[in-house]
């Protein structure tokens, strides 16, 4: 028997198996990427959730859990932003999948960031993300210069908590793109949600944040 | 270039003005708009007609407001703004033109062949 979930999907609630509510999800953060983090976007991602959730209630008749076959249904309905595309422009991502390979997908790639490495972390991610910031494969060169700096008579252990304060987490997989400043299209935040690299890390993370927490109350 | 995305690029062309024509008739619900324009076969996936509605509403074209639903939350119905008409009677004479232009050259094409 498989779990239930119950989610709220544009103000009407649903019963979901948890395979298709993973589905669903996976779906829904690939529309959340693609439309980008505005006003307008919420605006429309709202709509479309509230149409998923009648059609899925179309699709369940009298069932009272929706499965895996009425989450597909209602996707295959709504369709993916690949198709989307064909069709509509929405200003921040859809240029950058029209012109496959001109020099406009140049000015799509977005500028590297400084944030915490989640997935590759010793400590906090200060130092990965550091090297992922200026294209260094191996985050153990940044690490050393800390250890050396803290030996030597400097302030490395005050320099790694000021960073592991001041620098934010790569949560999304928008931001994980962004540190490692490979450009932000459809094809790599697909390849990041499929991966399930989202779920994966971030449950890693809740649960090494909690030994973390533990460890630390000396 | 594939075929299919040729006619995607020309149905995208037009439906901005098919759905300006579709709510000047009557104040609608996405869904019934999107049934009008599928029998039509004017749209593939529904997705991509909610960017261009909200892109619409923003530019001042349409409007909205909610209306209470027997079930289910609100819904909004969405209709045309006076601007919404001035844009859809110049779209629409801009297609009419269009329309001939492409029709005439390809008539006169195959005369000429005959």
């Amino acid at each position: 028997m498989n779990k239930i979930e119950y989610i709220n999907l544009g103000g009407i609630p649903l019963a979901v198996d948890v395979d298709a509510a993973h589905h669903l999800q996976n779906y829904l953060l690939g529309l959340d990427n693609y439309f980008g983090k505005s006003e307008h976007a919420n605006e429309i991602i709202d709509d479309i959730e509230l149409r998923l959730a009648e059609l899925m209630e179309e699709s369940m008749g009298s069932r009272k859990v929706a499965n895996m076959k009425d989450v597909k249904y209602a996707i295959n309905i709504m369709g993916s932003p690949e198709q989307f595309d064909n069709l509509e422009d929405t200003e921040e991502f859809a240029e950058s999948v029209d012109h496959d390979f001109s020099e406009e997908r140049e000015s799509y790639q977005y500028k590297r960031k400084l944030y915490r490495n989640p997935d590759e972390k010793f400590i906090a991610g200060v130092c990965s993300g550091i090297s992922a910031y200026f294209g260094i494969n191996d985050p153990i060169w940044i690490r050393l210069a800390i250890v050396v700096f803290t030996i030597t008579g400097g302030a490395g252990i005050l320099l790694y908590i000021i960073l592991w304060i001041v620098m934010p987490e790569a949560r999304t997989s928008i931001d994980k793109l962004r540190m490692k400043g490979e450009p932000i299209d459809l094809q790599n935040i697909e390849r990041m949600v499929e991966d399930g690299f989202d779920q994966i890390s971030d449950l890693a993370d809740r649960v090494s944040e909690k030994f973390t927490k533990k460890k630390k109350k000396w | 270039m594939k075929v299919e995305n040729i006619k995607a690029q020309m149905r995208k062309g037009v439906l901005e003005l098919c759905v300006l024509g579709i709510l000047s008739e009557k104040t609608m619900y996405p869904s019934d708009i999107i049934q009008n324009l599928k029998t039509r076969q004017l749209i593939v996936v529904e997705g991509t007609l909610y960017p261009l509605l909200n892109r619409l509403k923003r530019d001042g074209y349409l409007s909205y407001h909610w209306k209470e639903s027997t079930s289910g939350p609100p819904r909004k119905y969405y209709a045309i703004t006076e601007k919404g008409q001035e844009l859809k009677s110049e779209l629409k004479k801009a297609w009419e033109k269009l329309s001939q232009a492409v029709n005439f050259q390809n008539t006169k094409k195959t005369t000429e062949n005959e």
